[in-house]
């Protein structure tokens, strides 16, 4: 209801600037009676008068009228004033009450401007970047493992710590870390897939800016690899759990309708002396992956017989549960062997003492183990599938006994004796006769339905007919040369793969597409929220034209913040936006700082930053889970950190073991009531990747600060800026800190300008060392000197000064963050022009203290991007 | 906020746009010749241009004012060997645009040169670059158009696209660089199979598409288009192209790590290979990324520095000597790619002969990121049009513009102006 209101609100916003617009005769007198004077008296002289520096002649105007078909210049204006640029320091100066004149009107002015000149700056098209064709790929199939495995993710997840439907992050996340950590990157991916090279960032910017997303022959070269390789990896058909939707064959039953179960009666938890699965097999294909003959589901007392590969066997395999533990034993065996198209009888037994396993009534392989069969379930035990280990083949006569048989009487039953037995016999399984199903619609029609569904959700929008029939026709084409259903369908989804309307994010101008707006909005969403293709449900309310409707598009946007999906912003947005891969890159001095890495040498030891890393990242995740004001990205009565971290930050790392384990970390969330630690700035990651080899860099922190905190990035630094000279050995000498030092360089006028804006920024963090603990003295025994002024109005002594300092300023860091949040959303950089848009949104969330959802819904709902009126 | 006025740039027919003329040779025609027992059409000549980051030290790079004998100077002494067929260029200059970052200006439009006083057609003067405009030119002679290599192994990846790359179909579309050997094997050296099958059908499918789109869209798909027929293209000419060549005698790279060194001569030693076999005649070589804050470990020097911060810092002796050595590196492997090209005989020339192989640098000087007084070397004669073995003195502040003006017309390229030329450079030619 609120936010109906808000909406409302909006509206009227725009339109009353709309109508101030559209009456400029009003507000023209004003001009030469507001801010005429001001800028005669402090501006004229140098900007018109007498001279026309940096090409601004603010005598050209006399009224608002005037003034405002130059935004830009406007924006110039304000951006000068608002940083005490001008006029310069050595001019007279207008009085503060004149200058927060000035900027109010000038403000108006500028809105003034934008609103009559302002053009919704539609979505261009790009291609996506590898992060997003992963994702993209991996949600088209309900794939059930990575694409592949990339670095672009950083943490990775070893516990299912992230639910973000449950509004809460664990106290303990166990996570690993894909680009700095062990072994990281190898994880269930798609064999034999490779990511073409990751795209780099804009400056100051994303991964996913329309203007660097274009296309080249090589790259097209991997695009079109990968449309093979993927459908055509060994492993695919096991992850593909959309395998029965798409790829199987109609004729056929699927795996888990074609082979049945078997029921048992409760004696099999009672009276189960042991266990013997039998079986008769004809498989049809064998690969390494596993194939199921029958299993039943118990957690660690699952039973189950199955043949594939596990490390270097091939073989007949059996599980089950044993004396209070799960226990596999597995048999080799020549898959030519037993995929020589003929029936074979296997089976597997477990007598109490031993695990048997057998093939045509020979025994293959034995393992002694002792103890009780643990039997609880009932349940039926299912022939022939197990998730994504089907059995391709056929199956028969499949028994179930709750003993272990004998040699003597596994022989008999491959030689074809029903009677052996009988008495433990608890359940059998035979074949139907007739496993091809009758269908009611031509196979061709049935596979030409499946296309039409799975090309609207690779497309993200209808396709029109002509060019489904080009996909149907591919389809025939390729079923009448093979006669392979599956295999035709992959063919026909390798070509959806290297389509234009696949591999690139778009929007559809064409109105011969029904609901295009609302396609086109499915796919922003789905861009920004999941760095992927819309799914199911939004592609059907953009079909039926709903998603603009306001209700449906927040309760849109509400399922998808709560949707695990909603993980890829956190893993894309996150790191960039805090510029978190400096630190992989980070090198502390190996001789003089050897406790940042944990042993070798500084080639091939692994670092702090490995954990360091992962806390900045925990806290946004934390903040984004548990929707809470932004300005906790600032300071935070909590934080993530390891056992590692923990005593780091006590300054007790040099005690820690070497052999930690690398690859599964326990992050802890940690309560703080010391306010130097807590949100993402003050964190050893940060830290550390804003020094060099030898010492802290206030002016990097600073920069850092200035461009992802305040999201103003400082223009480069001119020309003949010398070295410092800032070394250990000449700061003891000259006994100067590096402030004092740093002083005397930026006095320089003009370097002053930038460096008053910079320093005070990185200063905050000088209690920080390289490698992020605290220090009240440098090594030379000087002490630190943190103080400053923030934005030249608020004093601070320290960094818990400086933090109260910044929130104190929350509105300016909350523009900062929607700007980053925006031009991430839009993929764009954003313009003087979409400063409109930012004022509202943040306006609109502070409202709700800024809150991390209300931020992203507020971005959401404007115009900007809903673009509503879209045509 | 910062606004910047982007123009519009026509990026259709990006691959064959400029020079017009594709395939007004058909390529087997060449083929035919050089099999044909009349006398052999003049060996086709080879465009190569390497890019060092951040500059050389000076005092170990340039000679003294009016001296011939760059031979004995610390960083160019590797080029002993071939001395006899380089020139050194002095006194080339490019205009920094100033408010917006040098050294991503100094790789992104170093090949272009794009008038600095012009209207920007990017955040950088950017354009299309001198490797484009020749291959727009000569591609039709080699299966593959252009190879776009680099060496930069970093991890991190944090820099932006403009400092990983020279070689640039025009504002904003670069041309995909290949870092991994293996990658530049296999685009060499496998044919590959054409999946006419699906390509056909994804360009009917993509001009369906593409009557939805808007203008904007339309030229962004066109980037599409053109990388499909090229994909097509390449797989078609090495196809027959290995029908009647064989193929070099070099193994696939495997996975066994690499130093520095070896990384980057495996790299030149594939480019050589391919000038050699006529695989294709334009290539640009990024020996290193520009600026890139990361340490890199110099396994051959034995230190693990970043070269950026070395630049910066040079004003230090202990550092200057690091750097000269980082600077000596790079020209050694240089070197030895000149030393390869010239032991291939060819005709009555070896390869170097008949190529024209640039090193050089979009700084002047690292430590004051200044442009003027650029590290430019030219290597081969361009089949003896270009006077080598000495140094060439050129009056200060002369554009880099006129010596890739001389480059393109030397490359047959027929043009008159190239970005801020002021006519070709004077003296080049012997």
């Amino acid at each position: 209801m609120k936010r109906s209101i808000m909406n409302g609100l909006l509206v009227a916003l725009l339109l009353s600037s709309i109508t101030q617009a559209a009456d400029p005769a009003k507000s023209a007198d004003d001009f030469k009676l507001r801010i005429k004077p001001i800028l005669e008296n402090y501006c004229y002289d140098c900007h018109g008068r007498k001279e026309t520096k940096g090409k601004v002649k603010l005598t050209e105007f006399s009224s608002w009228k005037d003034l405002e078909k130059s935004p830009q210049l406007i924006g110039k204006m304000i951006e000068a004033l608002e940083n005490n640029e001008m006029p310069p320091e050595d001019e007279k100066q207008p009085s503060e009450t004149q200058r927060q004149s000035l900027l109010t009107h000038l403000n108006k002015s500028l809105n003034r401007s934008l609103v009559s000149n302002q053009k919704l700056i539609p979505f261009r098209m790009r291609r996506m970047n590898r992060f997003e064709y992963g994702n993209a790929v991996r949600d088209l199939f309900d794939l059930d493992c990575w694409v592949y495995s990339i670095g672009d993710r950083i943490i990775r997840d070893h516990n299912h710590y992230f639910r973000p439907e449950t509004g809460k992050m664990p106290d303990v996340v166990r996570v690993g870390n894909r680009i700095m950590g062990l072994q990281q990157m190898l994880e269930n991916r798609l064999l034999g897939v490779m990511a073409f090279p990751k795209d780099p960032p804009a400056e100051n910017g994303f991964n996913n800016r329309g203007d660097h997303l274009s296309m080249s022959p090589v790259l097209m070269k991997s695009f079109l690899k990968l449309s093979r390789s993927v459908v055509n990896a060994e492993n695919f058909d096991k992850n593909c759990r959309s395998w029965n939707d798409l790829f199987q064959d109609p004729t056929k039953k699927p795996a888990a309708q074609r082979f049945g179960s078997i029921t048992t009666d409760a004696s099999v938890s009672t009276r189960s002396t042991g266990v013997t699965i039998s079986a008769w097999i004809r498989p049809s294909k064998t690969t390494d992956r596993w194939q199921t003959i029958a299993r039943r589901e118990d957690s660690w007392r699952r039973q189950l017989l199955a043949i594939g590969r596990t490390g270097d066997t091939w073989g007949l395999w059996m599980g089950a549960g044993i004396a209070g533990r799960y226990v596999e034993f597995g048999a080799s065996v020549n898959p030519k062997t037993i995929g020589d198209g003929k029936w074979h009888h296997v089976a597997g037994t477990f007598d109490g003492k031993q695990m048997n396993l057998y093939l045509d009534g020979k025994q293959i392989g034995s393992k002694a183990i002792e103890g009780k069969l643990n039997n609880q379930s009932t349940q039926p035990m299912k022939i022939g599938s197990y998730g994504g280990e089907p059995f391709h083949g056929d199956l028969n006569n499949i028994r179930l006994y709750r003993s272990g048989l004998s040699k003597i009487q596994m022989k008999r039953i491959a030689d074809g004796d029903q009677q052996v037995a009988k008495d433990t016999l608890v359940g059998s399984w035979k074949k139907d006769d007739d496993v091809d199903l009758k269908l009611e619609q031509p196979i061709k029609q049935i596979a030409h339905q499946r296309i039409a569904k799975f090309l609207l959700k690779a497309f993200k929008s209808p396709a029109d007919q002509t060019t489904l029939n080009l996909y149907t026709e591919f389809f025939d084409r390729q079923y009448e040369k093979g006669g392979d259903f599956a295999q035709s369908m992959k063919d026909v989804v390798s070509a959806t793969l290297a389509s234009p309307r696949f591999i690139f994010v778009h929007n559809e101008t064409s109105k011969s597409v029904p609901n295009h707006a609302s396609f086109n909005l499915a796919t922003r969403l789905s861009s920004f929220l999941w760095s992927s293709i819309p799914d199911n449900e939004l592609l059907a309310l953009a079909g039926e034209g709903k998603l603009q409707d306001t209700q449906v598009l927040e309760g849109q946007v509400d399922r998808m913040l709560n949707h695990r999906r909603v993980k890829n912003f956190c893993d894309s947005f996150a790191p960039q936006w805090l510029k978190i891969n400096n630190l992989v890159s980070a090198s502390p001095d190996f001789k003089s700082h050897r406790d940042y890495y944990f042993g070798g040498d500084d080639k091939i030891s692994y670092k702090r930053g490995m954990h360091m890393m992962l806390e900045p990242l925990l806290n946004f995740e934390t903040v984004f889970v548990e929707d809470r004001p932004i300005l906790e990205l600032v300071d935070s009565d909590f934080t993530y950190r390891s056992h590692l971290l923990t005593e780091w930050y006590q300054g007790r790392a040099a005690t820690y073991p070497i052999n930690v384990n690398l690859r599964h970390i326990d992050f802890t969330r940690t309560p703080l009531t010391d306010r130097r630690y807590g949100g993402v700035i003050t964190t050893g990651a940060v830290m550390v990747m804003t020094s060099g080899p030898f010492r802290s860099l206030p002016i990097t922190r600073g920069s850092w600060v200035s461009s992802v905190i305040f999201n103003d990035p400082p223009e480069p630094p001119p020309d003949n800026v010398p070295d410092l000279k800032a070394d250990d050995k000449t700061l003891q000498e000259e006994g100067l800190t590096v402030r004092q030092k740093l002083k005397q360089h930026s006095s320089n006028a003009q370097c002053a300008g930038c460096h008053k804006k910079i320093d005070p920024l990185g200063f905050a963090l000088e209690n920080y060392d390289l490698l992020g603990r605290w220090r009240d003295n440098y090594r030379t025994g000087l002490r630190v000197d943190a103080s400053g002024k923030l934005f030249g109005k608020h004093d601070f002594k320290d960094v818990i000064g400086f933090k109260d300092a910044v929130l104190a300023e929350k509105d300016v860091f909350a523009k900062a963050f929607i700007k980053h949040l925006l031009s991430y959303g839009l993929g764009r950089e954003l313009t003087l022009a979409d400063r409109i848009a930012v004022d509202e949104i943040a306006k609109e969330s502070r409202k709700d203290d800024y809150k991390m959802r209300a931020v992203i819904k507020n971005i959401v709902i404007h115009p900007i991007f809903a673009q509503r009126n879209e045509e | 906020m910062k606004y910047r006025n982007h123009s519009h740039f026509n990026r259709r027919k990006f691959l064959y746009g400029a020079g017009g003329s594709v395939m007004a040779l058909p390529w087997l025609e060449t083929v035919a010749v050089e099999g044909a027992t009349t006398k052999p059409k003049e060996p086709s000549l080879r465009f190569a241009s390497f890019y060092s980051p951040m500059g050389f030290v000076r005092d170990h790079f340039f000679p003294e004012k009016d001296s011939q004998d760059f031979l004995s100077m610390p960083t160019l002494s590797p080029l002993k060997k071939v001395g006899d067929k380089v020139t050194l260029i002095t006194g080339l200059s490019r205009v920094n645009v100033r408010g917006v970052d040098v050294h991503n200006q100094c790789s992104s439009c170093y090949l272009s040169s794009a008038d600095p006083h012009g209207p920007l057609k990017s955040v950088y003067p950017m354009d299309r670059t001198l490797d484009h405009l020749i291959a727009d030119q000569v591609s039709h002679r080699t299966p593959i158009r252009s190879l776009e290599l680099n060496c930069n192994t970093f991890k991190d990846l944090k820099e932006s696209i403009y400092l990983d790359n020279i070689s640039w179909y025009g504002p904003e579309h670069v041309a995909t660089s290949i870092k991994d050997p293996r990658h530049v094997y296999q685009t060499l050296f496998k044919t590959g199979k054409s999946d006419k099958d699906i390509t056909d059908l994804i360009l009917q499918d993509a001009s369906n598409f593409q009557k939805n789109l808007n203008h904007h869209d339309r030229d962004k798909l066109d980037e599409y288009f053109t990388s499909v027929r090229e994909v097509e293209r390449q797989i078609e000419k090495l196809n027959t192209y290995y029908k009647t060549h064989q193929k070099a005698d070099i193994q696939e790279p495997g996975d066994a790590p690499m130093t520095r060194g070896e990384y980057i001569r495996l790299m030149g030693k594939m480019l050589v290979l391919a000038f050699q076999g006529d695989l294709t005649h334009v290539a640009t070589f990024m020996l290193a990324p520009e600026r890139w804050g990361t340490p890199q470990l110099y396994h051959e020097l034995n230190f693990t520095k970043s070269h950026h911060g070395l630049t910066h810092a040079q004003g230090q002796e202990r550092v200057k000597k690091m750097l000269v050595q980082v600077d000596r590196f790079y020209v050694e492997l240089f070197a030895e790619v000149l030393e390869q090209l010239e032991a291939v005989q060819e005709g009555e020339g070896t390869l170097l002969d008949h190529s024209m192989i640039t090193l050089g640098s979009g700084l002047g000087d690292g430590e004051h990121h200044t442009m003027n007084e650029l590290p430019i070397i030219v290597a081969g004669s361009a089949n003896g049009q270009i006077k080598t073995g000495r140094v060439l003195h050129c009056p200060e502040n002369t554009p880099l513009a006129n010596l890739w003006l001389s480059q393109a017309q030397l490359m047959g390229t027929g043009l008159e102006r190239f970005a801020d030329s002021t006519g070709p450079l004077k003296g080049l030619l012997g």
